[in-house]
C-alpha cells in the first residue's frame, strides 16, 4: 500500500513539474519558434532569418554583440582569475573588507555601472570636466564599444572571482607543494597546475559571463549609443517605439537562443573533458608575499576592486545630493530618499513581496527537482534535469515579453531592469 | 647520488605553541630511516622542515656538508610522497610521473625513457594513459613513488604513505617500498605512527614523543632494550609491573608485591642501589608454571587460541591484568579460574627507573645519546 502511495505522490510531482515547464518554458519557446517562421503572408517562411542576415543593419548587431561578449569574457577571466589567485594565495591587507566589496559589486543592478560611468566619464562627467578644466586634455570617448566593455567587465569579473575562489579553495595544498617539490613553482606552477585544476570552474564561469554579457541590454542601452548590439535590437523589435514586427523579433530571438544553446553545450562538453574530482584535506595556506611582488598584488587588488566599486560609491554619493527636477544642485540632503519613498510607495514593497514569493518558490521547486534527479534516476528525471537548463539558454530580453505579457506586446516601457537569473 | 642528512638543534613553533624545541639527529647515506611516534608528536612537521615546506625557526639542516636551510624546496632535489598522494588529477599516470623531469631541461628522449623505466619499475606501465581517478589506492601509491623517484632525488621523504590503504595492501606495499628503496639505494626518511610497519621496513627508527626524540636504533634494539618506558610501551605490547630493586652484596634482584623475586645480572653500575622500579615484561617473556613456589601467583581470566600462539589474560592479587603469550602446546588450554604461577625470562625483560625515564639495564643502544651506546 505504502509503496503505491509514494508512487502516486511522486507521479503527481512529475506531472506538476512537467506542466510548469510546459507552460513557462516550452510553450513560450514553441510560440517564438512558430512565430519566427510565419511569413508576411501568413504562411511558412524563413524570410525573417533571411532579412536579418542579409541586411547589414541587423546582422551587424550580432557581430557587435560577439565583439562585446568575447572581449568581456576574456577580460573578466584575466582580471577575475588573477584577482582570486592573489587573494587566495597571499596575505592581502584588509582582505575581509575586500571580500565584502566584491560581493557588493557582484550584486549591483546590471545597468547601474553604465549609468555611473556616464556620470563620471561621460561627456559632462565629473572626471571628464575636472580633467578638462585642470589640464585641457579631453578624456577619450567612453560611449560605444569601450564603455560597454568597461561597464560589463567591471560588473561581471566578481562572478569569475567568486567562482574561481571556490575552485582554489578546493585545491589541496599538497598538490602545490608536490609541484614545488618537482621543480615547478611560481608563474610556471600557475599555468601548469593551478589553471588546469581550476579549468572546469573557469569554463563554467566563462559561460556564465558569456551569457550575461551577451544578453545584457541595460548597459548597451545606456552607454552604447551608436554601437548597436543584439539584445537591444531584440528589445527594440519587441517593445520599441518604432513599431514592432513580432515575427521578426521572434526570428532574432531564435537566433539568440541558438547561440546561447551552442555555447552552453560546448561548455558542458568541455567541462566533461576536464572533469576530475578533488577534495582538499589541507586547503591552501596563504603566504606572505615579499618585495615588489607584494606591492604589485596589493596595487592590483586595490585598483581593480576600487574601480569596480567606484560606481556604487558615486551612486550613493549622488543619492544624497539635492536635486531640482532632473538636475543635481549644490548641497546634500535626504530629499531624494523622501521622493523615492513617496513615488515608489508601491514599488518598494512589491520588490520585497515578489522577491520573497519567488525565493520560496525557487527553493521549493529546486529541492523537488534535485530530489527527483538525485534519488529517482530515470529517463523522466534526466529529461527534467535537461529542461532545468533551459532557462539558462534563453536570454532574458527574449524570455521576458513572452512570460510576462500576452502575445501582443504593449508599447509601455518595460520595467527598468532585466530579470536577474 | 644519495646523501646523509644531519639535523642540529632544530626548533619549530606555530605561533605560541612550540612543536619541536631542540632536536638533533643524523641519517646515514642510503639508509631507510623512520620517524615513529604517536599522532601529533611532530613527525610531519620535521619531515616538512627537511623538505623545505615549513620555515625553520632554529637549527641547521645539512645534506652531506651542504647547509640547506635557505634553499628553495624546488632546488633541494628531494623526492616527496605525501600522505594523501597529491597526484595531479588533471594529468594522466604517465604525465604525472614525467612531471618532474619535464620541469628540468633535458632531452625529450631521455625524459621518455626514464619515465618508461620507472613506470615499469613500479609496475604501472599498463595504466600509463589512465587518469588517476581511475586507479586503486595501491596503484596511486605506485604512481606517486615513481613520480618521486624518477627525478633521481638525493633524498626520498614519505609521510605515512600507506595510511590510506587497506590492511592487506598496506603489508604488500611495505615490501614494494622496501624493495625499491634497496634497489635505488636512496636515503629515505619515512614517517609512520604504526610501530609494526616501522619495524618491518626500517633500517633504523627514531621514536618521537612531543617533538623530541626518545631513542634511535635498529628495530631489534628498540624492542629488546628500549631506552625508556615510553619506547617500551609504544613498540610492541608489554605489561608494566611496579617492583622494588634490592641490592645486596653486589647482587641485584627485583621484588614484586607478592614476594616473588627475579635476579638481575645486568643492572648498570650507576643504578646499583635500592629503589622503586618499573619492570616492563612483554607477553612472551612470561613462563607459565604450576609450581606454587616458583613465581607470581595469578588467576586465569580467559584465553585465545591463535594456532601458533595461545594468549592468556590473567589477574594478579592486586587485580592488575597481565597478558601472556605462549607457544601453543599439544595438551589442554589452561581453563579459566585456574591458578597459575608466572616466572620471567630475566635476560629479556626491561627495568626502568620509577619515573620511567631511564632503562637501568645494560645493553641499551641509543644513537640519540652516543655516550650511552654499549
Ligand atoms: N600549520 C599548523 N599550524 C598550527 N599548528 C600545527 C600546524 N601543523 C601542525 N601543527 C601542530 O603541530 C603538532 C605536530 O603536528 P604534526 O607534525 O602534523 O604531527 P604528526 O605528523 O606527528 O602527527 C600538532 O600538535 C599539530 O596540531
Ligand atoms: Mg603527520
Amino acid at each position: 500500500m505504502a509503496r503505491t502511495r509514494t508512487f502516486d505522490v511522486w507521479t503527481a510531482m512529475y506531472v506538476a513539474i512537467f506542466a510548469a515547464y510546459a507552460v513557462f518554458l516550452l510553450y513560450p519557446m514553441y510560440s517564438i519558434l512558430r512565430n519566427s517562421v510565419v511569413g508576411e503572408n501568413g504562411g511558412f517562411s524563413l524570410e525573417w532569418f533571411v532579412k536579418f542576415f542579409s541586411a547589414k543593419y541587423y546582422s551587424q548587431t550580432l557581430v557587435h554583440s560577439f565583439n562585446v561578449t568575447i572581449w568581456t569574457t576574456a577580460l573578466t577571466l584575466v582580471i577575475g582569475v588573477l584577482l582570486s589567485y592573489f587573494y587566495n594565495m597571499y596575505e592581502i591587507m584588509g582582505k575581509t573588507l575586500f571580500q565584502v566589496l566584491i560581493l557588493l559589486c557582484s550584486m549591483s543592478a546590471p545597468f547601474i555601472g553604465a549609468y555611473a560611468w556616464i556620470q563620471l566619464l561621460g561627456r559632462a562627467g565629473v572626471v571628464t570636466t575636472f580633467i578638462k578644466s585642470a589640464t585641457g586634455i579631453t578624456v577619450p570617448n567612453i560611449y560605444g564599444f569601450n564603455g560597454i566593455l568597461l561597464a560589463l567587465t567591471l560588473q561581471l569579473f566578481p562572478l569569475v572571482f567568486l567562482y574561481v575562489s571556490g575552485a582554489l579553495k578546493n585545491i589541496d595544498n599538497s598538490l602545490l607543494e608536490a609541484s614545488d617539490n618537482l621543480g615547478c613553482s611560481g608563474i610556471k606552477r600557475f599555468f601548469k597546475v593551478v589553471i588546469p585544476l581550476c579549468m572546469p570552474t573557469i569554463l563554467a564561469a566563462s559561460l556564465l559571463v558569456f551569457v550575461r554579457a551577451f544578453a545584457d541590454f541595460g548597459t548597451p542601452l545606456f552607454i552604447g549609443e551608436g554601437y548597436r548590439v543584439f539584445p537591444v535590437e531584440i528589445y527594440t523589435q519587441f517593445l520599441g517605439e518604432t513599431g514592432t514586427n513580432f515575427s521578426f523579433a521572434a526570428a532574432i530571438s531564435v537566433i539568440a537562443i541558438v547561440i546561447t544553446a551552442v555555447f552552453s553545450l560546448a561548455q558542458r562538453v568541455l567541462s566533461k573533458r576536464f572533469a576530475f574530482t578533488m577534495n582538499a584535506l589541507h586547503p591552501i595556506e596563504r603566504k606572505r608575499a615579499k618585495g615588489p611582488f607584494k606591492v604589485f598584488i596589493h596595487f592590483y587588488t586595490y585598483f581593480v576592486v576600487g574601480l569596480a566599486f567606484l560606481p556604487q560609491v558615486y551612486i550613493v554619493y549622488q543619492s544624497f545630493q539635492n536635486t531640482s527636477g532632473k538636475l543635481f544642485k549644490r548641497g546634500y540632503s535626504l530629499s531624494s530618499y523622501q521622493t523615492a519613498l513617496k513615488r515608489m510607495s508601491d514599488a518598494i514593497p512589491n520588490t520585497f513581496v515578489i522577491g520573497g514569493i519567488a525565493l520560496v518558490a525557487v527553493v521549493l521547486i529546486a529541492i523537488i527537482i534535485a530530489y527527483l534527479v538525485v534519488r529517482r534516476s530515470t529517463i523522466i528525471t534526466s529529461t527534467i534535469d535537461t529542461m532545468s537548463m533551459l532557462p539558462y539558454i534563453i536570454p532574458g530580453s527574449v524570455r521576458w515579453p513572452y512570460c510576462s505579457r500576452s502575445r501582443l506586446p504593449s508599447r509601455k516601457p518595460p520595467s527598468a531592469s532585466e530579470p536577474r537569473r | 647520488m644519495s646523501v646523509s642528512i644531519k639535523i642540529k638543534n632544530a626548533a619549530k613553533s606555530y605561533g605560541a605553541a612550540t612543536i619541536i624545541s631542540d632536536l638533533s639527529l643524523e641519517i646515514r647515506e642510503g639508509e631507510f630511516f623512520t620517524l615513529l611516534g604517536p599522532s601529533g608528536c611532530g613527525k610531519t612537521t620535521l619531515l616538512r622542515m627537511i623538505a623545505g615546506f615549513n620555515t625553520i625557526e632554529g637549527g641547521e639542516f645539512y645534506f652531506n656538508d651542504r647547509l640547506i636551510n635557505m634553499i628553495d624546496p624546488a632546488k633541494r632535489n628531494i623526492g616527496m610522497v605525501f600522505q594523501n598522494y597529491a597526484i595531479f588529477p588533471h594529468l594522466s599516470v604517465k604525465q604525472n610521473v614525467a612531471f618532474g623531469l619535464k620541469n628540468r631541461k633535458g632531452p625529450r628522449a631521455l625524459i621518455e625513457s626514464e619515465t618508461q623505466k620507472f613506470l615499469e619499475l613500479m609496475k604501472i606501465d599498463e595504466y600509463k594513459d589512465r587518469m588517476p581517478s581511475k586507479l586503486s589506492g595501491g596503484q596511486q601509491q605506485r604512481v606517486v613513488l615513481a613520480r618521486a623517484l624518477v627525478i633521481q632525488p638525493d633524498v626520498l621523504l614519505m609521510d605515512e604513505p600507506l595510511s590510506n590503504l587497506d590492511a592487506k595492501l598496506r603489508v604488500e606495499m611495505r615490501f614494494a617500498i622496501k624493495e625499491i628503496q634497496n634497489r635505488v639505494g636512496i636515503t629515505t626518511v619515512y614517517v609512520t605512527h604504526d610501530q609494526e610497519e616501522a619495524m618491518a621496513i626500517s633500517d633504523r627508527i627514531a621514536v618521537m614523543r612531543d617533538g623530541s626524540i626518545q631513542q634511535i636504533g635498529k628495530p631489534k634494539d628498540l624492542y629488546q632494550r628500549p631506552a625508556n618506558l615510553f619506547v617500551s610501551a609504544f613498540i610492541g605490547r608489554t605489561n608494566l609491573l611496579g617492583a622494588t630493586l634490592v641490592v645486596d652484596g653486589g647482587e641485584a634482584l627485583q621484588r614484586f608485591s607478592e614476594g616473588f623475586e627475579v635476579g638481575l645480572a645486568n643492572v648498570k653500575d650507576e643504578f646499583m642501589r635500592g629503589q622503586e622500579v618499573i619492570a616492563s615484561i612483554r607477553p612472551e617473556e612470561f613462563v607459565i608454571s604450576m609450581d606454587p613456589n616458583a613465581g607470581l601467583r595469578t588467576v586465569v581470566d580467559g584465553s585465545v587460541f591463535l594456532g601458533l600462539n595461545t594468549h592468556y589474560l590473567v589477574r594478579r592479587d592486586s587485580a592488575q591484568q597481565l597478558e601472556i603469550i605462549q607457544e601453543s602446546r599439544i595438551d589442554e588450554i589452561i581453563p579459566g579460574n585456574s591458578v597459575i604461577y608466572l616466572t620471567v625470562k630475566p635476560e629479556k625483560i626491561s627495568v626502568f627507573t620509577e619515573d620511567g625515564s631511564r632503562n637501568i639495564l645494560e645493553g641499551v643502544r641509543n644513537d640519540n645519546e652516543p655516550s650511552e651506546g654499549a
